[in-house]
């Protein structure tokens, strides 16, 4: 008899302090929080620097000749000439003027592009801290303190 | 009698109060809902107002951006323009003839200043002697736009700017 009444205080003990700590246990809210993953930055090798060989330009007509000839085996060179008339070297003129424009050109479109994206870029983070922002700070707000 | 009606009357205000409460619990939440509606709707325009700035000055940095370009491509132009001008004026096949040893010593000189101006667009640095030229003499006249940056051609000579602007 003494037994039994001494089992049901203990299993009366243990059941009031099983509740008392079910009671004192929290169920947290679980919390997601996501985050876009940033695009990374494109880094390019950048172009060579010409540096470029100097070339020489012999002038030669009839009254010359012999003079042109006669400088070149001084110098050691071979006695041999690759020539242009006066319109093939004003071609080859214009001709390396528009090379050297088309460069010129696309150089200032690639500028103007990376100072487009890089500003764009710069304003899409800024408006969306600013959304962020705004976000989180009526998300800690109660409904009356909304407005 | 008398406690036949009071058990109505405490029926009726029992019903009462209870209407009263859900009326209270109801309007609360409509109003905690409105009032969360109307602070999302201001965040969706303010959010949509966000947007249409950064739109706005995406637009106006696009015609900065376009005007620049512009410009510099006139700029080019005119360069290139330049060297045509230059080769109209004179007849260098004439020239060679009559005065072999100067065209060619024009011809390499003009080489050496294209070249230069070549190695100077693709990215190499100015020379301390480029940056402080300030006289037609001095200058790299293929692209003193972009060799001499401390020439000022609008300052120089009549003849000057007739022969090369």
């Amino acid at each position: 008899m003494e037994k039994e009444k001494l089992m049901n205080e203990l299993i009366a003990v243990s059941m009031i302090s099983v509740l008392l700590l079910a009671g004192c246990s929290t169920t947290k809210q679980l919390e997601i929080t996501t985050t876009p993953i940033e695009k990374p930055a494109l880094v390019l090798p950048a172009a060579d620097t010409l540096n470029l060989q100097d070339v020489e330009w012999f002038v030669i007509n009839e009254e010359n000749v012999e003079t042109v000839w006669k400088r070149i085996a001084d110098d050691k060179k071979d006695i041999v000439l690759f020539g242009l008339t006066d319109d093939g070297y004003e071609q080859l003129a214009l001709n390396l003027s528009d090379i050297m424009t088309l460069i010129q050109q696309q150089k200032a479109i690639i500028g103007a592009y990376k100072e487009y994206y890089e500003d764009a870029e710069k304003a899409i983070d800024d408006a969306n801290a600013e959304k962020e922002e705004a976000d989180k700070a009526n998300a800690d707000k109660k409904w009356w303190e909304l407005k | 009698m008398g406690l036949k009606l009071a058990l109505i009357m405490m029926v009726l205000m029992g019903a009462m109060g209870g209407v009263g409460y859900w009326y209270y619990n109801d309007t609360q939440e409509r109003m905690a809902t409105l009032v969360a509606n109307e602070a999302k709707a201001t965040l969706a325009v303010q959010e949509a107002e966000a947007a249409k700035e950064a739109m706005e000055a995406s637009y106006k940095k696009m015609a900065e951006e376009n005007e620049k370009v512009n410009a510099k491509f006139a700029v080019i132009e005119a360069s290139n323009k330049r060297l045509q001008n230059k080769l109209s004026r004179h007849d260098i096949g004439v020239l060679g003839i009559a005065k072999d040893t100067y065209t060619e010593k024009v011809l390499n000189a003009g080489s050496d200043n294209v070249l230069r101006c070549a190695e100077i667009i693709s990215g190499s640095p100015l020379l301390e002697s480029e940056i402080s030229a300030t006289k037609p003499s001095e200058i790299n006249p293929e692209c003193y736009e972009i060799a001499n940056p401390n020439f000022d051609p609008s300052i120089q000579s009549e003849a000057w700017r007739k022969k090369n602007l």
